[in-house]
């Protein structure tokens, strides 16, 4: 709830209008994702993804928008004295009680798809593991600089590494290892992965998921709706190449595939219009099963530039928790 | 050309069986998930290969091309090729004495029969044999090979004469058979001379012409290993003193032996063939060195033809020199005579006159006397004398004296009296003779002859200054003869003025009017060393003398007009039978015996000789008939030798020209190029085949 509150708070007043313009005024400044990507520090890509976000924002007219925003309550005997705001106090006269960032921001646990098929690129060598991950760590450096704790999960057959949300010194340089870390020798098996991740978040926050999502569909809505059910904001980021989105391949070929390593020749000329249907009806049936299960859908070709493609997030984000505030009455 | 690179054309198997290769895709795609992927199914592979025969029909064309330009193609079709359609050919073969020496014969024939089978059945081919004249023993006509094979076969047959080597005439007949066969020039000719090409070859005809474009002459040298060789040759002429020397001396021969520069051996020996004289001379010749010497003499036998020769060499061919039996022309002196035996008596003129017209090697005087009733008997040309002994000649002897004056005789008349003057004057017709005695010179008193004209051919022998000194003849008596008129000539005067030497010409013949006799009782002249020479002076004068006649040759017409039928006899016995008018020229060296009228009325021997140059049997150098515009043929060709060129040879030459005309290496790269762009075109529409439908 408090998640949602803030949330919602530090995206008040952005408008879709604003947005827009943001979007407009800054979508030709927005770096390639497949330059971007020759940055090889990740923090570095992060912090230049995040620069370009920012603009974004700024050039909106909800200018000078604080991110260190805190919450204060009033004095209860029993508050331990260590939190009261003594300056507050000196000014106000009363005593106000400082609510800890952990206990008033947004836990977001960055879930990422390290599995084998991740590896696939066609644009200047970035794979979608590396927009993933980019995308993921610009999240959690945006999130955390506004005093957000942010965590990382890792998942190819199963969990692989899992890191949990927090906001302290040093944190931020662990989550970029862990999204550094190399693609895992693996399929994809979200619904282990999901599963064993609804075990280990015992607190409600926001679970952004980056993945392929090259998996049946069925598994994938189950687990969703479960997460869903426990409280989790769900947000699925759907990677694609733009190769497998259009099947841009001329030569007959042996096509590998990158998890189970199966061959199967294949004449793009006669196997695309299959392809291609069959791929849309995968898609459709993801944002279909994330409706149902009440998960947010983004849909994220990887040469999207990545500042949109969180402006995108931002603003689906934005509508749809200003909505819940307005129908729940905010807050807890 | 090169028919080895062929064999890179069975490198046109590698695409073939690459192409048959049922080869698995190359390329491998890695993909992130193939859960949207369907299988294509492959094509079968009989198919790909009817959609693909075309690439690779091009790629096997280009490489088959490849081996096929490397080895330089050209096509004999002479039409397709542009290259004249046959050659002419036409071959000579040396047939000269030179060639009868060793296997040289047997090698030029093989040689000849080598050159005409090389020929193709499109030329034509002519062979002819030469020596001193070209005789064509096979025409150029474009026969058989049968009827060629025939022709060659005929020549092993014939054997080489004795002739001498004009190679100049017998090239300048073979460049004319060529330029009749020339019909527009379209045809290649050449002239394949085979001979051992010796140093004395004759070449002068060659500088009478020049060498017409596009005719090839080809040497084919036939030389023995061993070249070394000696020569005996009689050589004409006369030494400065046998010049001077009296009209009736020896007739000297001289010979030349000559060795060539690749003897070995230095000695040599002469010796008289059939012989018992043995060795006659010995001597010693460097290489290339020659002597002259005189013909030794024989012992005995002269009036036989006799063979001189030399020993030294291996070959003998050369080696003799023929001399024919003494022969001196018989004169017919008739001396006017009131007796048989005038001849006889001593201190008339007669009996002087016999025993100084003894004869020589050139002339043999036969005396006889004839009465003033015999004159009617004596016909045809000789010598007339009346001697001045006081015989007169009477009519039949007058008309006797002027037929044979008609008919360029020759007479002596010595006026012993005023009486003669009737006689002159009925012997020369319309002359006015004066004649008159001088009367005795008186005791101790005698004339001398003070003028002599030695420039007249009757006084020709006493030429010499030395020689005409007639001082010490002396004259006891003389006539007085005057005489005016055309034809007179005084040829002597005694150093009184009066005229000692008349010559008259009538008719034909010389009357010599002597105004002294030549007996004692008249003067010394008889007694004198004069006398011999004065007579056989008058006798040459009067043409009864045989001037040298030079080396008779083989191949030369023998000197002898038959004016009726005749025969010669040659050497080797064989016998020719002659018409009038008709000549006959020697083949072989020898002594030939010509007969006139068929008996031994008039009948002469001939020596012929080999002729000169011969028996220079050295190589010549090819400059000498390049420098005569000759153009030969590069490289010398020695037949029978390494460096012979064969058929093979030759036909290998004819491929690398008409390759080189034709230049199909050119086209067939040209066709390579645009089947690569081809190829090329082919490969890139197969790869799109195979992308986006």
């Amino acid at each position: 709830m408090f998640g949602e509150v803030t949330w919602g708070l530090l995206w008040s007043g952005v408008s879709d209008k604003m947005l827009s313009v943001a979007g407009e005024s800054s979508a030709s400044s927005f770096v390639d994702p497949a330059a971007l990507m020759r940055i090889r520090s990740l923090e570095l890509r992060a912090r230049v993804v995040m620069e370009g976000l920012w603009k974004g924002l700024h050039r909106s007219p909800y200018h000078g928008f604080s991110v260190e925003f805190s919450e204060y309550r009033s004095y209860v005997r029993g508050d331990d004295p260590r939190h009261i705001d003594w300056k507050l106090a000196g000014r106000s006269g009363r005593y106000f009680v400082k609510k800890f960032e952990d206990e008033t921001n947004l836990r977001c646990q960055l879930v990422v798809d390290h599995s084998r098929s991740m590896k696939f690129g066609s644009a200047g060598g970035m794979t979608k593991a590396d927009y993933a991950a980019t995308l993921a760590a610009t999240l959690a450096l945006f999130l955390m600089k506004q005093g957000d704790a942010v965590g990382v999960t890792t998942f190819a057959s199963g969990l692989a590494e899992h890191v949990p949300a927090r906001n302290r010194p040093g944190h931020l340089r662990r989550l970029m290892l862990e999204l550094e870390r190399p693609v895992q020798e693996g399929g994809t098996a979200l619904d282990v992965s999901m599963t064993q991740l609804s075990e280990l978040l015992t607190k409600k926050g926001l679970v952004c998921l980056f993945s392929d999502l090259l998996a049946p569909v069925e598994k994938l809505e189950r687990q969703l709706s479960w997460l869903g059910a426990m409280g989790q904001d769900v947000v699925v980021f759907h990677l694609m190449d733009r190769a497998e989105i259009e099947f841009r391949f001329e030569e007959a070929a042996v096509f590998q595939d990158a998890e189970s390593g199966v061959e199967r020749f294949v004449n793009p000329g006669v196997a695309r219009e299959g392809y291609l249907a069959r791929l849309k009806a995968h898609c459709d049936a993801v944002r279909s099963g994330c409706e149902r299960a009440g998960v947010e859908y983004q849909w994220c070709p990887t040469d999207t530039p990545l500042e949109v493609a969180l402006f995108d997030f931002v603003s689906r984000r934005d509508g749809a928790k200003v909505a819940k505030n307005r129908v729940s009455g905010g807050g807890r | 050309m090169f028919p080895l690179y062929l064999a890179g054309a069975a490198a046109v198997i590698v695409p073939i069986l690459l192409h048959l290769r049922r080869q698995p895709p190359k390329d491998r795609v890695a993909f992130s998930s193939l859960m949207f992927l369907e299988e294509t199914e492959r094509q079968p592979t009989r198919r790909r290969r009817l959609e693909n025969w075309l690439l690779l029909l091009a790629r096997c064309l280009i490489l088959i091309l490849l081996a096929l330009m490397f080895a330089r193609p050209f096509s004999r079709d002479r039409e397709a090729s542009g290259v004249e359609e046959g050659e002419s050919v036409v071959v000579l073969l040396d047939r000269s004495a030179s060639m009868r020496r060793g296997e040289l014969w047997k090698r030029g024939v093989e040689a000849v029969r080598e050159v005409v089978e090389a020929a193709g059945v499109s030329d034509r081919v002519a062979v002819g044999l030469f020596d001193g004249k070209v005789e064509w023993v096979m025409a150029g006509d474009e026969g058989l090979p049968e009827a060629r094979r025939a022709a060659v076969a005929g020549l092993a047959k014939v054997m080489p004469g004795w002739g001498e080597t004009d190679l100049g005439r017998a090239m300048v007949s073979g460049l004319e058979v060529l330029a009749q066969w020339n019909d527009g020039g379209r045809k290649k000719r050449r002239l394949v001379v085979v001979s051992d090409f010796q140093e004395g070859a004759k070449l002068a005809e060659l500088q009478k012409v020049a060498w017409p474009e596009g005719v090839v002459a080809e040497r084919r040298v036939i030389a023995l290993e061993e070249e070394g060789n000696l020569t005996l040759e009689l050589v004409s002429g006369r030494t400065e003193e046998e010049e001077e020397g009296v009209a009736n001396a020896e007739v000297v021969r001289r010979v030349r032996v000559s060795s060539s520069r690749e003897t070995q051996q230095t000695g040599f020996e002469l010796a008289w063939e059939g012989s018992n004289q043995g060795v006659v001379v010995q001597g010693f010749l460097p290489p290339g060195g020659r002597r002259v010497l005189k013909m030794p003499p024989r012992e005995k036998g002269d009036e036989k033809p006799g063979v001189l020769k030399v020993t030294g060499d291996g070959y003998d061919f050369d080696n003799r020199v023929y001399v024919a039996p003494e022969q001196p022309r018989e004169v017919r002196v008739r001396v006017a005579a009131d007796e048989e035996g005038a001849l006889e008596r001593a201190a008339s003129p007669g009996y002087y006159l016999k025993r100084a017209l003894l004869g020589t090697a050139a002339v043999r005087p036969v005396l006889e006397t004839v009465d003033a009733a015999n004159w009617d008997g004596v016909t045809g040309g000789g010598v007339v004398v009346s001697a001045g002994d006081g015989v007169r000649l009477g009519e039949a002897g007058i008309a006797a004296w002027r037929k044979v004056l008609g008919e360029g005789g020759l007479g002596v008349y010595v006026v012993d009296g005023v009486s003669a003057e009737a006689e002159l004057k009925a012997l020369t017709g319309e002359l006015g003779w004066r004649v008159k005695e001088a009367g005795e010179q008186g005791d101790g008193a005698y004339a001398m002859l003070g003028e002599v004209d030695s420039k007249d051919g009757l006084l020709a022998p006493f030429a010499d200054a030395r020689l005409k000194d007639f001082t010490k003849v002396r004259f006891w008596k003389h006539r007085v003869v005057e005489v005016e008129g055309e034809g007179v000539k005084v040829l002597a005067r005694f150093d009184s003025g009066d005229a000692a030497m008349i010559a008259v010409r009538q008719g034909a013949g010389t009357l010599l009017v002597l105004t002294s006799g030549w007996h004692p009782a008249d003067s010394q002249l008889a007694l004198s060393t004069k006398f011999v020479p004065l007579w056989f002076g008058w006798l040459a004068a009067a043409g009864f003398s045989y001037e040298e006649e030079g080396v008779l040759q083989v191949g030369q017409a023998l000197p002898w007009e038959f004016k009726g039928e005749g025969k010669v006899t040659g050497p080797s016995g064989q016998v020719g039978v002659l018409k009038a008018g008709e000549v006959f020229v020697a083949k072989e060296p020898g002594v030939y015996r010509a007969e006139a009228n068929g008996g031994e009325k008039e009948a002469r021997w001939f020596a012929v000789q080999l002729p000169a140059g011969e028996g220079r049997v050295s190589v010549m150098a090819e400059e000498r008939l390049t420098e005569l515009g000759v153009n030969l043929e590069s490289g010398d060709e020695v037949a029978g030798g390494a460096g012979e060129v064969t058929a093979e040879v030759r036909e290998r030459m004819d491929g690398v020209e008409t390759e080189a005309k034709q230049r199909l290496w050119l086209w067939t790269l040209v066709a390579i190029l645009v089947l690569v762009i081809v190829e090329s075109m082919l490969g890139a529409s197969r790869g799109r085949e195979g992308s986006v439908a």
